[in-house]
């Protein structure tokens, strides 16, 4: 479903990404860990198409289309996902009204008809149900003022309403307690398929044992220098990173 | 200023008013003439030219500059109107709901003089004298307790279809009784090619106990002036909430003059001002804390495309010994092109100490965070922009509390946005 083929990237002219190969195949969820800096975000970024990442060489892939010509709102309309480490504050417009906005723009996109205030409500309802989200929140303006752990519970109601193929959940259980991981990884779990794809950020290894990684990827410096199954998170979590750095430079 | 002195020879002339106000409008023109025209030099005028206005040679509307108006949905908002078309009041097309008692100027100058003249301080203002000079059309309203709360009344100051720049200077008066609560909407409308100006003047006069909801909408013409000064006054337990939208004219200022003057004086005004092009808008806002005991508010939002420009000025100022104030002041600015231009100065004058007083400013443009969220999600980019075009502007609109006319405001704010859009 998406493939990167030697990926470099740089802000501001300094190399973040410094060729990164991965190949993520239907069906499948794949772990990022890595130290703080090491461009996991970066690389979430790029593939959501923020422009500030500029892609000095290398290629993209997502459903045998290239990714990297497409505008950042036909990625997401083409099933691109990304949750965010920071989610934006969008100040005075309200979840619902956002919600519904880009729901219909998804359906319209797929020639499905659109959906009015009515049923999108009943929709929105069953999807705040499953992250365990009260209804308050619809009204209120999107992220603004949300806690830590709200505002990431709110980028998974967000996956859970726009139906994509390929998400990619940039520290989605970081600042979380520990029910409202559960609960984020339960939406995660309900939302796999065999015809989608999930990318999940991470610096701990709690969040995985309740999903079940196929394959955990080490970023280091730009570079993916290990990946391994699912044990590798764990061999992190008790070593870090020093062990990996040492045997890369070996 | 000669131009001005042969239009103002002609209103008199023409005129079968009282003595009284004859003299009242020589007066006040003989005051304007000492005053003259703003310079920029001047702290309260620093950043607005009025060349247009000066040089524009405009003549007073006369019986000629009215076209027939059949055409209801020229009336836009459907709420009771009272109307005026080029400066002329169409008593046949206007209707005011029970509870109101509607006066022409000249009628309520005759009962009582103070009626027209009482409830504001004109000081050296160049254009409230003038607007007394010059006063050609108005109205007088009068709210009593049998008013319903959930109605409105719209005075409609519509210009159109104009061969020659004209002026006009009206007048609106607005006294609520003990009791009364009022909804009374100012708007100002017009197009066409043709310049023209209009210098307004509206007192709103709130008594113990009322309370007065004040919607002011503009939106003139691209080639008008509107000028406008507004004089509230707050006595003990009077409530005011005053809420504009100005989207329109080359050139617009708004002087707004609050006097909280009793115990429990409750006074909010906000503004939402649009400017795109060349356009040039202006608010001045004086907030005077008189009594002690009395709260205020403002937030004012401006939203500046192309090469506009804005100015806010707003000063609350707390009288020695008004203890226990509680004044808030915020302007906040969106800035859609590099080329547009705010200045915003807000301003706080304490001379008590047991007072809260907070005001803070901002200026920038659209965040690019919230603008990728937004298309990482769907949304093409102008209809992302859209959106938070108006989450910044709901915070304003959402102040009209009067349902019919929220939605008023927000379908010039919807068309103010394709405009833009359009280039
Ligand atoms: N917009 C930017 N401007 C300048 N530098 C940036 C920008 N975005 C990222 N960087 C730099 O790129 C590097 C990688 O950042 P990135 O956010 O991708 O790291 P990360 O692996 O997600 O770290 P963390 O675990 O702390 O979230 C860092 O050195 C960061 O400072
Ligand atoms: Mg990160």
């Amino acid at each position: 479903m998406l493939e990167i083929k030697n990926l470099r990237v740089t802000v501001e002219e300094k190399p973040i990404l410094k060729g990164i190969d991965l190949k993520v195949n239907a069906g499948e969820l794949h772990a990022i860990m890595g130290p703080n800096g090491s461009g996991k975000s970066t690389l979430a970024h790029v593939i959501a198409g923020r422009e500030i990442y500029e892609v000095a060489e290398g290629e993209i892939t997502y459903n045998g289309k290239d990714l990297l010509d497409m505008d950042p709102d036909e990625r997401a309309l083409e099933g691109v996902f990304m949750s965010y480490q920071y989610p934006a504050v969008i100040p005075g417009v309200n979840l619902a009204y956002f919600m519904k906005a880009a729901a219909n723009a998804v359906r319209k996109h797929r020639g499905e008809p659109e959906m009015d205030a009515v049923d999108f409500l009943s929709f929105i309802k069953e999807k705040l149900a499953e992250v365990e989200m009260d209804e308050a929140y619809l009204k209120r303006a999107v992220n603004d003022g949300f806690s830590g752990g709200e505002k990431k519970r709110n980028e998974i109601l967000q996956m859970l309403t726009l139906d994509p193929s390929l998400a990619v959940l940039d520290e989605t259980d970081s600042g979380l307690d520990i029910d409202a991981v559960r609960i984020v990884a339960d939406g995660v779990n309900k939302f796999r398929r065999d015809d989608r794809a999930v990318v999940v950020i991470t610096h701990y290894q709690r969040i995985l044992q309740y999903m079940d990684p196929d394959v955990v990827h080490v970023l280091m410096d730009g570079r993916i220098i290990r990946s391994g199954g699912k044990n590798l998170a764990h061999e992190l979590e008790e070593k870090g990173y020093s062990w990996l750095r040492e045997e890369a430079a070996a | 200023m000669q131009h001005f002195e042969e239009q103002f020879a002609a209103l008199s002339g023409t005129d079968h008013e009282p003595p009284s106000l004859q003299q009242l409008r020589q007066t006040a023109f003989d005051q304007f003439k000492e005053i003259g025209f703003p310079q920029q030099s001047w702290e309260a005028w620093r950043f607005t030219n009025l060349k247009s206005v000066e040089r524009g040679r405009f003549r007073l509307a006369a019986a000629k500059d009215l076209p027939t108006i059949s055409d209801e949905a020229a009336i836009g908002l459907q709420i009771p109107t009272l109307l005026f078309v080029n400066g002329h009041y169409q008593p046949n097309l206007s209707k005011a709901p029970a509870g109101v008692t509607v006066s022409t100027l000249l009628e309520s100058y005759s009962e009582d003089a103070a009626l027209v003249t009482n409830g504001y301080d004109a000081g050296r203002s160049p254009f409230a004298v003038l607007n007394t000079a010059m006063m050609n059309s108005g109205l007088h309203l009068r709210f009593t307790e049998e008013f319903s709360s959930d109605s409105a009344v719209r005075f409609l100051y519509l210009t159109t279809k104009l061969s020659e720049p004209i002026m006009n200077h009206p007048r609106l008066v607005v006294d609520l009784a003990d009791g009364a609560q009022a909804t009374i909407v100012e708007e100002y409308r017009g197009d066409g090619e043709q310049p023209y100006w209009n210098n307004a003047l509206t007192v709103l006069r709130a008594s113990t106990n009322s309370q007065l909801n004040h919607v002011r909408i503009q939106h003139e013409a691209a080639s008008a002036s509107n000028l406008g000064a507004t004089f509230y006054q707050a006595p003990a337990d009077s409530a005011i909430h005053g809420t504009y939208l100005s989207a329109g004219s080359a050139l617009h200022r708004h002087d707004v003059n609050v006097v909280l003057s009793g115990e429990g004086a409750d006074v909010t005004v906000n503004g939402l001002c649009l400017t795109r092009e060349t356009e040039h808008a202006d608010h001045n806002i004086i907030m005077d804390h008189v009594s002690e005991h009395v709260t205020s508010r403002m937030l004012f939002k401006y939203i500046l495309a192309d090469r506009s420009s804005g100015v806010f000025n707003g000063r609350a100022v707390v009288r020695q010994d008004a203890q226990k104030i509680d004044a808030n002041q915020t302007n906040n600015n969106l800035l859609l092109s590099n080329d547009a231009l705010m200045n915003s100065n807000p301003q706080l004058e304490i001379y008590a100490d047991d007072v809260r007083c907070t005001h803070g400013s901002t200026t920038g443009q659209i965040s690019d965070d919230a603008l990728f969220y937004l298309r990482s999600r769907g949304l093409d980019t102008a209809s992302a922009k859209a959106l938070l075009i108006n989450g910044f502007a709901n915070e304003v609109v959402e102040e009209i509390k009067d349902d019919t006319v929220q939605a008023y405001a927000r379908d010039i704010l919807e068309s103010w946005l394709e405009g833009v859009n359009r280039g």
